[in-house]
């Protein structure tokens, strides 16, 4: 009985012991991440936008360190304080310090970062995360300082209208990344020319004419697939639909430069839509397209068109000069090339771009940042010539120079170095430099850099100036309209409608692609799908646009 | 001596064993084929992979995949942070466990329901990732090693397999020590750690393997990238290699080199598992062992 009580007392003593030494532990800690923060709100933004024009001529006074947060892409990847980010510091007195993530697990980090506001200076977001995070007050709003104290960013902003979507109720949240000299091009229908050369076969020039070329290949090569798809049904009708007159967009809705002069449709939910599934149900069954379309992946469409199993496809029409590479190592002759896009049933040709000047990524300041001021200012001068040719090119003299016309090419040297590096020599020049879009970069080069490494280390050839000419001169592509940015409730409303909307569509689409429903039972489908609420959706989106066009 | 006892077999048996042989054999071989296709794919010639020419044999032997990842001068250092923080977790891992199974192995601790409730209860509640993050951040552990190896200190179930093998030592053994003077410290030191070999080499593997593999903890915990392990790294060239769905791919890593993605992608998976797979063979006697008695008795 007496031990006993001697345990307890023991224990509770114990007790006592550990949980003292754990909040004494907690007490330091917490009272530097106090001052952590102290240090970082204390920071009342001064209108020292006089004072800043200093002695040193630089942008930043005193020597600054800020940390910018982005995703690292396992091909280029990201050392800290390269040339260019050296470069940026001689001139601006501004010293990056990167804290880079995996591009793989961006968004997770991202995530926990936003949720415990625990943000660095400068941080990579998308323009889902303005709607999510915006009005929580985590972000610096930046529109006065747009308007008031920018220069070079000001100028792009007004120059390109469109950029007032990446807005949230009029306030700006993050700084775009805006592409510079980037080349255009989309998804396109590609095809072995030389094959239609070799057998006789006419270029397509309708979309009809294409089914009935592949089908003649079909018939000269019975085993072959003529038409490959990858990465399932949905992903496929995204690719062609507007091509054939309808849309999809990402999840069905996508703005239609055709329909009243050019409004948000609900593609599945229009009977334009019934095209697209009967120009596929018909290559199903002429045995052009892939038996295994729906399910096929990214490696069995891929070993499809390099062992010349498949003569076509409709996706990124880049993929092409890679494939024709590869198949040139066993049939010197073979050529995957774009071709222009066909006409539909309607006679009209039709396809998007990508997304060439604003491809979603913006970067935000942390709302706790010491003398924003200053660093609106070196943002803005990321914006300008100077800064985006170091961003880009690296450092003058060293790895580029300015040409007759102003722009700035890579010295040639300088290239010759990365001939053989991997994975290929451009990444390897990025990296090592810090530069270009998926480094820090506002005003990013992509097309731009790479086209002039390739020249000059001999790896272009005249079927990749063959392929810009030909989407170049393309008439049918228009650009990618971004979406408007819609309010909370509106977000949430669309979120709500689309999970059960998309859910019993995607259901239906094989069912008429394999035929096995005729698609005048899709009628029923519309009808359905409006019930669900398609045409909530265009609603919501054409107010959203037209409120910001006011 | 064993010529007269053999027992004929029957012709059912021996049919019986003709079947389970090949049945044995075709498991065998869906455990094996995949480790080996990614071997040989990691090995092969790009062109070959990409037109699905590669399935059996290898085909055009190049390791330019292999140098390709090493190329990343990132990988070395990511391997020997990698190693640091199996090492030191793991022996953390080790001393905090057996510590703590100790105590609630012993039928005469005070309290030992209560606290055993207390620690099973984390097994099936947790405080979920963000409160996790605060409190890791609130301890000034973020971007440090201890935000890797402390806050999985303990894993509940190993605990307490180590815990019932524990309990199956005879008490007597502790008694006597008693008698002689042993306090408990060095009853845990003298008598049950020597007696528990096998579960310890279990507890090893198990925790090894899991430092090994993780890369969450150090994807949201650590900033700077000097202090990622190679799981972080190895992860993202696995996982972002699909990347030029949606821009302007031309040039891309597939094109001008032998090295397509899934190349690449499995020498990297070669490379992230052969060393935890070299561990096995010298545990593995005990790993079979440990976890049975583990397990059976409890």
């Amino acid at each position: 009985m007496k031990k006993s009580y001697a345990k307890t007392v023991v224990l509770f003593l114990c007790l006592v012991m550990a949980l003292s030494l754990v909040t004494g532990c907690a007490k330091p800690a917490g009272n530097s991440s106090g001052a952590d923060t102290g240090n970082q709100s204390a920071t009342a933004p001064t209108q020292a936008a006089d004072n800043t024009e200093k002695s040193s001529g630089k942008i930043s006074e005193k020597e600054r360190v800020l940390k910018v947060m982005f995703p690292e892409h396992p091909n280029q990847p990201v050392k800290n304080f390269a040339p260019a980010q050296q470069e940026i510091f001689k001139k601006t007195n501004i010293k990056l310090d990167f804290e880079v993530v995996p591009s793989s697990n961006y968004e997770d980090k991202k995530k926990i970062l936003l949720a415990t506001n625990n943000l660095p200076d400068i941080i990579r977001i998308s323009k889902s995360d303005v709607n999510d995070y915006g009005t929580t007050g985590i972000f610096l709003p930046l529109m006065d300082y747009v308007k008031n104290d920018m220069v070079y960013f000001k100028e792009k902003w007004e120059n390109i209208p469109d950029l007032i979507k990446v807005t949230l109720d009029g306030e700006l949240y993050g700084f775009p990344v805006i592409a510079r000299n980037e080349a255009k091009n989309g998804v396109g229908p590609v095809i072995r020319v030389d094959l239609l050369k070799k057998h006789n076969l006419k270029t397509p020039d309708t979309f009809d004419e294409l089914l009935d070329v592949l089908a003649k290949l079909k018939e000269i090569y019975p085993n072959s697939i003529p038409w490959s798809m990858r990465s399932g049904t949905v992903k496929n009708i995204q690719k062609i639909a507007y091509m054939l007159g309808s849309g999809y967009g990402d999840d069905g809705i996508y703005y239609d430069y055709d329909v009243d002069g050019g409004r948000y449709v609900f593609g599945p939910a229009t009977k334009e839509f019934k095209n697209v599934l009967s120009y596929l149900n018909k290559a199903y069954k002429m045995g052009v397209l892939d038996p295994d379309y729906a399910v096929s992946t990214k490696q069995q469409w891929e070993e499809n068109l390099t062992s010349g199993k498949s003569f076509f496809f409709l996706d990124n029409s880049g993929f092409g000069l890679n494939y024709t590479n590869n198949l040139r190592k066993t049939d010197p002759e073979a050529t995957f090339q774009i071709i222009p896009i066909p006409a539909n049933q309607d006679g009209v040709r039709r396809a998007v771009f990508y997304a060439t000047v604003f491809t979603g990524e913006m970067y935000a300041v942390n709302a706790k940042i010491k003398d924003p001021d200053t660093v609106i200012k070196f943002i803005d001068w990321m914006y300008s010539e100077e800064g985006s040719n170091i961003t880009n090119f690296g450092v003058e003299g060293e790895t580029f120079y300015i040409d007759e016309n102003g722009q700035p090419q890579f010295i040639a040297d300088y290239v010759a170095k990365f001939k053989d590096a991997q994975p290929s020599p451009y990444y390897a020049i990025y990296s090592d430099l810090g530069i270009t879009k998926l480094n820090f970069s506002l005003w990013a080069c992509n097309t731009m850099t790479q086209f002039q490494i390739e020249k000059l280390t001999g790896t272009w050839s005249d079927l990749y100036d063959e392929y810009w000419t030909i989407v170049g001169n393309d008439k049918a592509y228009v650009e990618p309209v971004m979406d408007p940015p819609l309010t909370a409730e509106e977000a949430e409303r669309v979120k709500d409608i689309l999970a059960s909307l998309n859910t019993m569509l995607e259901q239906e689409y094989d069912k008429f692609i394999i035929g096995v429903k005729d698609i005048s039972e899709y009628d029923a489908v519309i009808e359905k799908a409006i019930e669900m609420g398609a045409l909530e959706l265009e609603q919501i989106y054409n107010n959203a646009l037209a409120r910001l066009q006011q | 001596m064993s010529k007269t006892r053999k027992i004929k077999m029957s012709t059912g048996y021996k049919i019986f064993n003709v079947i389970n042989h090949i049945l044995l054999l075709i498991l065998v071989f869906v455990t094996v084929y995949p480790m080996y296709y990614i071997f040989i794919v990691s090995i092969s010639n790009g062109i070959y992979v990409s037109r699905g020419e590669v399935y059996l044999l290898p085909k055009g032997i190049t390791l330019s995949a292999y140098k390709t990842v090493f190329q990343n001068s990132d990988i070395w250092r990511a391997y020997l942070n990698t190693i640091i923080y199996t090492t030191v977790g793991t022996a953390i891992n080790i001393v905090l466990s057996s510590m703590c199974a100790y105590p609630l192995s012993r039928k005469d601790f005070y309290g030992r329901p209560v606290f055993t409730f207390i620690v099973a209860f984390t097994m099936f509640m947790s405080g979920g990732m963000i409160p996790l993050y605060l409190v890791v951040l609130k301890l000034g552990l973020i971007d440090t090693i201890w935000s890797i190896v402390l806050p999985p200190a303990i894993n509940t179930f190993n605990m307490i397999i180590m815990r019932t093998f524990f309990q199956d030592i005879p008490v007597s053994l502790q008694e006597s020590a008693f008698l002689d003077g042993a306090n408990d410290l060095q009853i845990l030191w003298k008598i049950i750690l020597p007696l528990s070999k096998p579960i310890m080499a279990t507890m090893v593997l198990f925790y090894a393997v899991q430092h090994w593999n993780s890369f969450f903890s150090a994807l949201i915990y650590l900033n700077s990238k000097s202090k990622y392990p190679v799981q972080i790294l190895l992860r993202n060239i696995v996982i972002a290699g699909e990347f030029a769905d949606q821009q302007t791919s031309i040039g891309n890593v597939e094109s001008n080199f032998a090295v397509v993605a899934m190349n690449y992608k499995y020498a990297v998976i070669i490379i992230s598992v052969v060393p935890i797979l070299m561990v096995y063979p010298f545990l593995q006697k005990h790993f079979a062992k440990g976890v049975m008695i583990g397990a059976l008795k409890g």
